[in-house]
């Protein structure tokens, strides 16, 4: 078993040794290779540009989602203390019972 | 990296660009090519160097929003080196070939003859000949792109786990499973391989 180890650590220098001769190169990115790099990033434009299109849906809601949040808290709060109203009854009325809700609305 | 006090900092910038200057990029492009460079080269076969640290500063340009400016901007940009190296592998090892389950009888020679040396100091030399980077290359073929890029900068360039990490951005966690493995791997194909040698 020590040998084993023995041979893989040998293994493991021997292989550092060759990974790290391989930056030895001195390949640095010529002017045209920098060249090249800017005319993409011009072909992709400018960041504030990017920054003035409308925001989309998806970030919109996560950021209204705050603000639903608290609206849905201070509605349970109102119904809670003022009780139910005729609005509420017809709400359950329709949850439990469908079809007497239809019924009743075109009777009122 | 450090810069003359004269100079723009990173993070003016970063902000020029943030801003809409699109020229003001070529300041870090110059700033960093060689940094970045010197990664790739590690990574990469010599022939693709130049494509993918083109790719790193394009995709470099396209997260500078996302860019803390607390952090420092050569480390965040290695971060971006390292993934693209694991992408060029992904993409690589999609069209390739099926390889060779066992080393070439030229290198396994090699590699016996090598063993067989006691010195530390001679097994370091032998890392510098053209037989030492075939046989690393020909191993880290037999790995996933992800489990090369991990063996490569734990076990390879000695990086920590928690540094791997934030490279690769993943967890430490992760990276210790996929480094565990991918030395697994290398010690069945290289160890086992001259063992089993007759």
């Amino acid at each position: 078993m020590n040998t084993f180890k023995n041979k893989f650590d040998r293994f493991k220098t021997m292989l550092s040794a060759a990974h790290q001769s391989k930056a030895e190169n001195t390949e640095q990115g010529s002017p045209q290779w920098r060249d090249a790099v800017m005319r993409s990033i011009r072909k992709i434009g400018p960041h504030a540009a990017h920054m003035d299109r409308p925001v989309g849906f998806l970030q919109l809601s996560w950021r209204l989602a705050p603000i639903a949040l608290l609206l849905m808290i201070i509605l349970s709060i109102y119904i809670i203390q003022t009780g139910s109203t005729i609005n509420n009854q017809m709400a359950t009325m329709t949850v439990s019972e469908p079809t007497s809700a239809y019924l009743a609305y075109f009777a009122f | 990296m450090p810069h003359k006090s004269a100079e723009p900092t990173d993070a003016d910038v970063v902000r020029r660009v943030l801003a809409g200057d699109v020229n003001a990029f070529e300041i870090l492009v110059a700033r960093y090519q060689a940094y970045i460079f010197s990664i790739v080269r590690k990574h990469v076969p010599m022939e693709n160097v130049e494509a993918v640290a083109h790719d790193i500063f394009v995709r470099a340009y396209r997260s500078l929003p996302k860019y803390q400016q607390k952090s420092v901007f050569s480390k965040w940009l290695a971060g971006i080196s390292v993934r693209a190296c694991a992408d060029f592998w992904r993409k690589r090892y999609r069209r390739r070939e099926i390889p060779m389950s066992r080393l070439p009888d030229n290198y396994r020679e090699w590699l016996e003859n090598v063993l067989a040396d006691e010195s530390t100091e001679d097994f370091r030399k032998a890392g510098q000949r053209q037989e030492a980077k075939q046989i690393l290359d020909w191993a880290l073929g037999r790995l996933s792109a992800q489990e090369r890029m991990v063996l490569e900068l734990v076990y390879l360039e000695g990086y920590s786990t928690i540094e791997a990490a934030r490279l690769m951005g993943c967890s430490a966690a992760n990276i210790k499973i996929r480094a565990f493995r991918a030395r697994k791997k290398i010690k069945k194909l290289l160890v086992n391989q001259e063992a089993s040698n007759p």
